[in-house]
C-alpha cells in the first residue's frame, strides 16, 4: 500500500519537476540540519536546566518562553523541509524502517513536550517528575537525530 | 615527508583502519558530530542574533555570551574530536575534497572574525552592550559569524555528495 502510495508521489507533477535538480536535496538537507541545530540547543538547554545541570542565566520558565517562538519556526522548517525531501525520494524516507522509527521518536517527542509545557506553565519548574521527562527529552532528541542520520545508510 | 605521506600515515593508524572498516562506528561518529555542530550553531546563532539585535535584546552581550559560550566550546570540542577521528579513516579523500576545504575555510573566517570582536570591538562597547540597538561593528561580527556558520553547515552536507 505504502509502495503504491510511493509510486503516486513520485509520478506528480511536483515531484517529476524537483527530482532531476541535483543540487536541490543537499540545499534542503541543509536547511533541515539549521532547523535541527535551532531545536536541538533549545531543548538541550532546557533539560539541562531541568535536570539542573545548567544553573547560569535567567530563570528556567523565562527561559523557555522565549525560545518558543523560536522552537515553532524551527519546527515548522522541519516539517517543510522534511516533507519537501519525501517528495523529491518518497521511496527513500517512506520504504525505510529506520525513517518510520525516527517518525515514531519524533511523536514521543511532542507528546513528551507538549506534556512538559503544560506542567511548567501550571506547575512551574518544581514537579518532581520534570526531571525524568527532561532526560527521555534528551535521550530522544539524540536517537533522532542519529536516526536520521542513519537513514542513509540502511 | 610529504603530505601524501602524512596522509597515508594516518590512515593506515590502527584507530583510523578500525573506523574504516566497522559498519557502525562512522555513521555513529556522523551522528554524534551533528549533534556536535548543532549546538555549535544554535547556541553561536544566539549570540549573533544579540548582536544583531533580532533577538534577546533586553540581555546584555556579555551576560548572554557567559551563559551560552561554555555550551559552544564543549559542543565544538565534541566537533573536531568526531571530524578528526572520521578524517583520519579517509584521510586522502578528505584532504582533496574541496567542500571540506571551504568548511575549514569558513571556521577559520569565523574564527577570525570573532577575535576580531573579542579584540577590538567589544572593548569599545562596554557601556552600549545593554542597549537593543548595537553599533555597526558589532552588528556585523553577528552578521558575518552567521553567514559564516550556515556556509559551515552547507559545505559539511555537500561533502556527503562528493565523496
Amino acid at each position: 500500500m505504502i509502495e503504491n502510495f510511493c509510486t503516486w508521489l513520485a509520478a506528480t507533477a511536483l515531484s517529476r519537476t524537483l527530482a532531476p535538480l541535483e543540487w536541490l536535496v543537499p540545499i534542503v538537507q541543509t536547511v533541515h540540519i539549521l532547523g535541527i541545530a535551532v531545536t536541538l540547543t533549545a531543548l538541550v538547554m532546557l533539560d539541562f536546566r531541568l535536570l539542573g545541570w545548567a544553573r547560569r542565566g535567567p530563570p528556567t520558565q523565562e527561559f523557555s518562553a522565549r525560545i518558543l517562538p523560536a522552537l515553532w519556526v524551527a519546527l515548522l522548517v522541519l516539517l517543510m523541509t522534511g516533507a519537501l525531501l519525501t517528495v523529491i525520494e518518497p521511496k527513500r524516507e517512506l520504504l525505510s524502517n529506520v525513517f518510520r522509527v525516527k517518525m515514531l521518536l519524533v511523536v514521543a517527542l511532542a507528546a513528551s513536550s507538549v506534556t512538559m509545557g503544560r506542567t511548567l506553565a501550571r506547575d512551574g519548574s518544581g514537579s518532581t517528575w520534570l526531571k525524568p521527562v527532561a532526560a527521555i527529552n534528551l535521550v530522544l532528541l539524540v536517537a533522532i537525530v542519529a536516526a536520521g542520520r542513519f537513514i542513509a545508510y540502511v | 615527508m610529504s603530505i601524501n605521506d602524512s596522509l597515508t600515515w594516518l590512515q593506515q593508524l590502527p584507530l583510523a583502519v578500525t573506523i574504516a572498516e566497522s559498519n557502525w562506528l562512522y555513521p555513529i561518529l556522523e551522528a554524534t558530530h551533528v549533534l556536535a555542530i548543532g549546538i555549535v550553531f544554535g547556541s553561536i546563532a544566539m549570540v549573533d542574533l544579540r548582536l544583531l539585535g533580532l533577538a534577546w535584546r533586553e540581555r546584555s552581550i556579555d551576560d548572554l555570551t557567559a551563559t551560552v559560550l561554555p555550551w559552544t566550546w564543549v559542543a565544538f570540542a565534541l566537533a573536531v574530536l568526531t571530524g578528526s577521528l572520521m578524517f583520519i579513516s579517509k584521510a586522502d579523500v578528505f584532504f582533496h575534497n574541496l567542500p571540506l576545504r571551504l568548511k575549514f575555510a569558513c571556521i577559520a573566517l569565523a574564527g577570525i572574525n570573532m577575535l576580531v570582536f573579542h579584540g577590538v570591538t567589544h572593548p569599545r562597547l562596554a557601556s552600549a552592550a545593554c542597549g537593543p540597538a548595537l553599533p555597526r561593528a558589532a552588528r556585523a561580527a553577528g552578521g558575518i559569524s552567521l553567514s559564516l556558520w550556515i556556509g559551515v553547515v552547507c559545505a559539511g552536507r555537500w561533502i556527503g555528495f562528493t565523496l
